[in-house]
């Protein structure tokens, strides 16, 4: 599943450098895209664990339960940094680095001596992307101003402990879609356009911290400004 | 040289009893190098023939031995008829009739050491001709189950309490679960569920007889245990691994209050602390008069994380009952 996932991705990329090759963007679009902006990660549950002891055969054999804990990673604040290549006027890559500081909270249940408990750990958290950006030109607005866009591609995720000691890392695979709208467009400097981009994605994590090693998802939801140069 | 017992059997009543080591507290038992060598008793019991009760002996070395992370070993030499409980420089492993101890207690292991440098040099298990035995787990006490918790102190390795118990109306403690072979109170007659090891164990043995993989891929957790900003002595804090829901418990100790959880593989841990209310505290500790059992059950109040080859701190800060 994983590699055939990759695999589409990297066509993908592939696929849009052709097209890059024979479409180059038009003028005043600008080639290099900066973007800086706020988001906020869904939380989801990362999973239940249960210590047990070997139950005394006269206690009826099996396995006793001493405690369980379940997990969550809540939403968090995230913070986004984005670096683009244009390389058509439908085509662009970029790459993200995003940063959020999510709390884990544990919830202790069924202690046979303690009830129940709960208590939070902070994570630091990052990650970082590539992704191919697909601009729906066919569905611009208001005089090519509004561009809404597709956005797919994989990431590294990365999660520390308030010790910033490496608690997990894993894949992160996302697709999602938005749309920028240009606030200025000067018509000669070096600046090309500055605007304001809205997107949300869905974020599918492999790895990282998660007490029972599954697949989670996830949405991100964000809003920056972006800044078009060349 | 010092001789030492630990008495770690059950009995009829299922409560031990332990005399402890005299030994320096901050002196490591454990022998100089192996394989360690040891004879088999060849009595017959009812029910346990002596061939019977080798094999079953043999199998609980080969458990403790097959600890990947740890680099003891050991050999058979061969039946004997000489008392397990005499002083002969000799290992021996085998059922004796005349039990000075409790007479609730299953099994008792001597150790020999040599002073100055706890080095083992004779450990002796006797287990206890007046009680029933078995080696196929349909009635009496299983001599794998017992061989191999007795076998833990062969290696120098004492108590750990991760374990439940309940008081019995008529006196004595019943154990209700068990998460390690080296718990002081046997499972009841005719369980074999004791035959296995389990995390507190293998970390504890590798602590021991570490290979040099264990001490690069494993770190620790240490921290102090307080009470209202009073060192607490004698605490039970147990590491709950996260992910592999695996237990490896230790107990604070000294003026401090200090604990050291070692032998862990990395990954995010729960530190649960608990008052030794669950077996005798003379059952861990040779000095009991000091461990305080008045504080409630508690937690760590974050995620602690395990880096291999590193110790993470954690203090625990535990309320009177």
């Amino acid at each position: 599943m994983t590699r055939g996932g990759r695999s589409r991705v990297v066509a993908a990329v592939v696929l849009g450098a052709g097209l890059a090759a024979s479409a180059p963007p038009a003028a005043g679009q600008g080639r290099l895209e900066i973007g800086v902006g706020v988001g906020a990660i869904s939380g989801y549950q990362i999973g239940g664990a249960e210590a047990t002891l070997t139950a005394n055969t006269g206690s009826g054999g099996g396995e006793f339960t001493l405690f369980s804990i379940e997990s969550e990673l809540e939403t968090a604040i995230a913070l986004d940094l984005r670096l683009g290549w244009r390389l058509s006027r439908i085509f662009a890559v970029e790459a993200g680095l995003g940063y959020a500081t999510p709390n884990v909270a544990t919830q202790v249940t069924g202690d046979v001596e303690a009830g129940s408990r709960s208590f939070d750990t902070a994570l630091s958290q990052w990650i970082i992307d590539g992704s191919v950006v697909v601009h729906l030109t066919a569905l611009e607005a208001v005089d090519g101003r509004l561009r809404p866009f597709l956005v797919g591609g994989l990431g590294y995720l990365r999660q520390l402990d308030d010790g910033s000691v490496l608690v997990a890392s894993g894949r992160a695979a996302h697709a999602g879609g938005g749309v920028k709208y240009a606030l200025w467009n000067p018509a000669d400097s070096w600046i090309q356009r500055v605007g304001v981009r809205a997107e949300l994605r869905l974020l599918i994590r492999n790895d990282g911290f998660d007490l029972e090693d599954r697949r989670r998802t996830s949405v991100t939801g964000h809003a920056s400004v972006f800044l078009a140069v060349f | 040289m010092v001789l030492a017992f630990v008495l770690a059997g059950a009995s009829p009543l299922e409560a031990y009893l332990k005399l402890g080591f005299a030994q320096d507290p901050d002196q490591v038992l454990r022998w100089g190098g192996g394989p360690i060598r040891y004879f088999v008793g060849d009595r017959d019991l009812p029910g346990v023939s002596g061939e019977a009760f080798r094999q079953a002996v043999g199998r609980a070395f080969a458990s403790w031995e097959a600890v990947p992370t740890a680099t003891a070993t050991f050999t058979e030499v061969g039946f004997t008829g000489l008392s397990p409980l005499s002083e002969d420089g000799v290992t021996t492993v085998g059922f004796e009739d005349v039990f000075d101890f409790d007479d609730r207690v299953l099994a008792v292991t001597s150790l020999l050491t040599r002073t100055g440098s706890g080095e083992i040099i004779e450990a002796d298990i006797a287990f206890n001709a007046a009680v029933a035995w078995s080696t196929d787990g349909q009635s009496g006490f299983d001599v794998e189950a017992i061989a191999l918790h007795e076998i833990g102190h062969l290696l120098g390795l004492g108590h750990s309490a991760i374990g439940e118990t309940e008081l019995r109306p008529t006196g004595g403690r019943r154990v209700i679960a068990s998460g390690t072979a080296m718990f002081p109170i046997a499972f009841s007659s005719g369980s074999i569920e004791g035959r296995r090891l389990h995390a507190d164990d293998r970390a504890g043995v590798s602590d021991l007889y570490p290979t040099p993989e264990f001490q690069q891929a494993t770190g620790s957790i240490s921290g102090r245990v307080q009470k209202g900003g009073a060192s607490v002595v004698g605490a039970h804090v147990v590491a709950f691994n996260m992910q592999t829901e695996t237990l490896v418990g230790n107990f604070s100790i000294g003026s401090e209050g200090r604990f050291v959880v070692a032998g862990l593989p990395p990954g995010p841990y729960l530190l649960r602390v608990e008052p030794l209310d669950d077996a005798d505290p003379d059952s861990f500790f040779q000095d009991s008069d000091t461990v305080d059992v008045d504080f409630r059950v508690g937690f760590a109040s974050q995620i602690v994380t395990v880096r291999a080859g590193a110790d993470a701190v954690a203090d625990l800060e535990v309320v009177s009952k």
